[in-house]
């Protein structure tokens, strides 16, 4: 009896030492030193234009937006008449404009200055109620420096329901800032002027300290209640439908999250800047 | 606009606040402010009047009256002086204004006897806080008032006129000098101040030379009128001329202004110019159509619905007020009912939402609390274009290729610019390879091999016809590589495009021979969808999207046992292993599952292929003879295509 559990005993000790061996064996057999760095195929690198653009939709889809899109050259009408800013109206001057030396019909052609178009674009093919999310690329004819350039990224929003209210767009921007910028924030409205919107206000956003005192506030987008104007060029019976409309800049969202100094630097292929962001 | 807050102070009789704290009422209750600047011992603030309101507040008696509603400090009560009594022995001036559309109202008063002289101290010291340059008591005079209240004015010197003024179109090919020394040409569709010789000034914009007043001038005829905002517009954007007057005129001034103006104006230069020997004229109106004052009407339960807010009658009435509405009210189901006469100069009030914007930005944004909306969510429509950018965007992130952005405008397109930021971005992009190419060359001086890729639109012509297309293009580089590896590295590239289509779910793809700086063109279901050259593609993105299949159909594998039969042959360089493969396809019949090229083998004038092909049914085990007899077949019409091609059987 005593013997047996000897025995055991000793397969047990030498089963461990055998395994322990056979393990040992391999590693050293091959030389593999665990340390070494390991090798990948080499993954290339998102832009941050991309990154923000994804996490806006992200965050808007979220909360029931579609994305919709629109052409870059855009005619007169959608650019600028269906959004209620007639010519020789002191508006216009608010969009510097490239424009075409090509017409469609008889009808000037440009480079659109906005994302707005698309809301109009949207209405005309879709009932409301509507959630939108247009983001895309614009153009605006003005000279370049840190915080400018002739062609950006802009995003649209667009929500038209039966209720839906100035306190509901602050609701909404409220909830996509903090999910965009992962911490609690402040909003705040300004008294502004947009031809397609009425009222319209300017929003800030307060970056808060852990007191939720607002360290510093940032003019980030413009946006307002849709003018009735916009809505019938869209088709939508302003009587019954009300909703809001904002929009902001991709690459001035870009600026702010990742502390890139000049918006120049997003659109030269630069993989030195690039490279710094995910691969993923 | 330059305000001096100096002047603000003397619209009332309280004490202002400091100007930060009036920057900051105006902020968040009416307008943005750029700056403020101290100089000449006053503070000059620049308010950002934007265009709605540009016809009421591009003037210190409209930023006043912004300041006095918002902080409830009640605005000085000042008596619009009268015209003083009009004397016989002035001259006489005709008014006849032949486009009354153009031209809602036209004011004008001959003063005799005045004594053109440099500006008092506090008038010039005005004037240059805000900027402006002083050039005589009599222009300043009119540039002051202005600014007070935001009807620009106008003075001739009465000898130099040539019988009355006449408000008219130019005639095509009209000239006139401009009080700044610019000779221009009119044209039919603008108007103009003219007399029996000529024009005399562009109505609403610049005045001309001839009439000027100078040091010489003893009569004045002074010009306070309305013009048409769009016409105004117009001109000045043909002419390139925008002027403080234009820049008020095009937003749409009230005809109600003119007269109150006019009436501050004579005042002035009656007190600074005047003199013991001034006399002044009946002043002559022409002011045939007054327009009405229009109600607008908004109910409390739309304010608050609009807004998302729960504001009171009383704190709605409280706006009201403060903004001199006048107003009735009646109750109607439940809610209350505002019917409001806004005051003549408010031209921006027409709508409810007007109202609303009102009283939202006097209570304060502050109010509206952040609530989300209570409308259903509805589950939102999936936009296959950016679906498929993302899976894109990931294989070729696995393949080591990064995301770039590169500019839109260029030296050679089919797309003109009409008005080109610079000379060698006159077109837009009909590719998206030549922005990658530079790309390419740029980062190749820091990194020894680099792999980009676009996703963006392109713009050209089809027939006559604008066509924007959404293009996807990728290019590689390196510093330095010798020429036998690049058709390796041509074919790497082509196995990144073969993992692009099946992670797209594009099928039934074709790389067909091209010709000069290209390698292949790629059809997809025999669909042109792009090309490719040694060290790059570019596709038609929204085809690839058409073209995307997501189905899936099941189909179940085999029960019974595979074999496999290889073919190896040479054939000469020439001819492409796509011919070979296609024979074998055309011939080995339905019991054939899949065809693989598992060994590639090049000398100088011909390649060895080895083909596998896996044979199998779903009905029974095959024999050998069937399998061979399939094999014979394929070998059997290899041989027959070519007499030179060496098939090893």
């Amino acid at each position: 009896m005593k013997n047996n559990k000897k025995q055991r005993l000793k397969y047990l000790c030498f089963f461990i030492v055998f395994a322990y061996n056979k393990t040992m064996h391999i590693r050293e057999k091959l030389g593999i030193d665990v340390t070494l760095p390991g090798k990948a195929p080499e993954r290339g690198h998102l832009h941050p234009v991309t990154l923000m653009m994804r996490d806006i939709a992200r965050i808007f889809g979220h909360m029931g937006f579609t994305i919709a899109e629109g052409p870059e050259i855009e005619s007169e009408h959608y650019n600028f008449d269906a959004l209620n800013i007639p010519k020789d109206h002191p508006a216009r001057d608010m969009w510097d404009t490239f424009w075409l030396k090509d017409k469609l019909g008889l009808e000037r052609l440009l480079l659109r200055t906005h994302t707005s178009p698309v809301q109009i674009r949207y209405m005309e093919d879709c009932e409301p109620p509507i959630r939108i999310i247009a983001p895309g690329k614009v153009y605006r004819y003005e000279a370049t420096d840190a915080t400018h350039e002739t062609q950006f990224y802009q995003f649209e929003g667009l929500m038209i329901g039966k209720d839906v209210s100035m306190a509901n767009l602050k609701g909404m921007l409220l909830s996509f800032f903090e999910q965009l910028f992962e911490r609690p924030m402040q909003i705040r409205f300004r008294p502004s002027y947009f031809p397609f919107t009425e009222p319209s206000v300017e929003i800030d956003i307060g970056w808060t300290d852990e007191k939720g005192k607002v360290v510093k506030w940032i003019e980030v987008m413009g946006a307002g209640q849709v003018h009735p104007k916009v809505l019938e060029a869209g088709g939508i019976d302003a009587s019954k439908w009300q909703g809001f409309a904002f929009g902001g800049g991709v690459d001035r969202f870009v600026v702010l999250k990742y502390g890139i100094p000049d918006v120049r630097q997003l659109y030269t292929g630069d993989l030195r800047l690039i490279k710094q962001f995910g691969t993923v | 606009m330059m305000i001096s807050y100096k002047w603000l102070r003397e619209y009332f009789d309280k004490k202002l606040p400091t100007p930060e704290k009036l920057a900051h009422a105006l902020t968040f209750h009416a307008f943005e402010i750029e700056s403020i600047e101290r100089k000449m011992g006053d503070a000059v603030i620049d308010v950002k009047i934007l265009p709605n309101r540009a016809h009421d507040c591009l003037s210190h008696d409209g930023v006043a009256g912004e300041i006095s509603a918002i902080l409830g400090l009640p605005l000085k009560k000042v008596l619009v002086p009268q015209f003083p009594r009009a004397s016989k022995n002035v001259p006489r001036i005709s008014v006849s204004v032949k486009e009354k559309k153009l031209c809602e109202r036209y004011i004008a008063i001959v003063l005799d006897g005045v004594k053109v002289a440099p500006s008092p101290k506090w008038l010039k010291e005005r004037l240059e806080v805000l900027g402006q340059r002083s050039v005589n008591n009599v222009v300043d005079a009119t540039n002051y008032v202005m600014f007070m209240t935001g009807q620009p004015l106008h003075a001739f010197d009465y000898a130099k006129l040539s019988g009355g003024i006449i408000v008219r179109r130019a005639r095509d090919g009209e000239q006139i000098t401009t009080l700044d020394k610019k000779d221009l040409v009119l044209k039919g569709e603008h108007l103009v101040i003219a007399d029996k010789e000529g024009v005399l000034g562009i109505a609403g914009i610049k005045g001309g030379v001839r009439a000027e007043v100078d040091g010489a001038t003893k009569t004045i005829v002074i010009e306070s009128a309305n013009f048409d905002a769009s016409s105004v517009r117009m001109t000045s954007m043909r002419l390139g001329i925008k002027t403080d007057a234009s820049k008020r005129f095009e937003s749409g001034l009230t005809s109600y202004l003119p007269e109150e103006a006019m009436k501050k104006v004579v005042a002035l230069i009656v007190d600074i110019a005047g003199g013991e020997k001034i006399q002044i004229g009946e002043p002559i109106d022409i002011f045939p159509n007054k327009p009405k004052a229009k109600l607008v009407t908004i109910s409390l339960s739309e304010i608050n619905r609009i807004l998302g807010t729960a504001l009171s009658d009383k704190q709605v009435r409280e706006v009201w007020k403060k903004l001199e509405f006048v107003f009735t009210t009646k109750k109607s189901n439940a809610t209350i009912v505002y019917r409001i006469i806004p005051p003549v100069k408010r031209l921006d009030l027409i709508i409810k939402e007007d109202l609303a914007e009102e009283v939202g930005r006097m209570v304060g944004y502050d109010v509206l609390v952040p609530i989300m909306p209570s409308e259903q969510v509805i589950s939102p429509v999936v936009n296959a274009h950016w679906a498929l950018a993302d899976i894109l965007r990931e294989v070729m992130l696995g393949c080591g290729y990064s995301d770039v952005y590169t500019y839109a405008f260029n030296n050679k397109g089919e797309i003109e610019v009409a008005n080109p930021i610079a000379s060698d971005k006159r077109f837009l992009r009909n590719n998206l390879t030549g922005g990658l190419k530079v790309a390419l060359a740029e980062n190749l001086k820091y990194e020894n091999e680099v792999r980009i890729f676009e996703l963006g639109h392109i713009f050209g012509k089809d027939g006559g016809v604008i066509k924007e297309e959404h293009s996807f293009a990728g290019i590689f580089g390196f510093q330095k590589r010798k020429e036998a590896q690049m058709k390796e590295d041509f074919y790497v590239m082509k196995g990144v495009l073969t993992r692009v289509f099946e992670a797209l779910g594009i099928c039934d793809i074709d790389y067909r021979e091209a010709g000069g700086e290209l390698i292949a063109s790629i059809y997809a279901k025999d669909v042109p969808i792009g090309t490719m050259t040694i060290n790059g593609f570019e596709l038609n993105f929204g085809k690839m999207v058409e073209l995307a299949e997501h189905h899936i159909r099941y189909v179940a594998p085999s029960r019974f046992p595979s074999m496999i039969r290889d073919i190896s042959l040479f054939i000469p360089s020439s001819v492409n292993a796509g011919v070979v493969s296609g024979i074998i396809n055309a011939h080995a019949g339905e019991l054939l599952r899949s065809l693989m090229l598992f060994d590639v083998f090049e000398q100088p004038d011909k390649k060895s292929l080895a083909f596998r092909m896996v044979l199998q049914s779903n009905e029974r085990t095959l024999s050998d003879e069937e399998a061979n007899a399939v094999y014979n077949k394929v070998v059997d019409a290899l041989r027959a295509t070519n007499a030179k091609w060496e098939v090893r059987a």
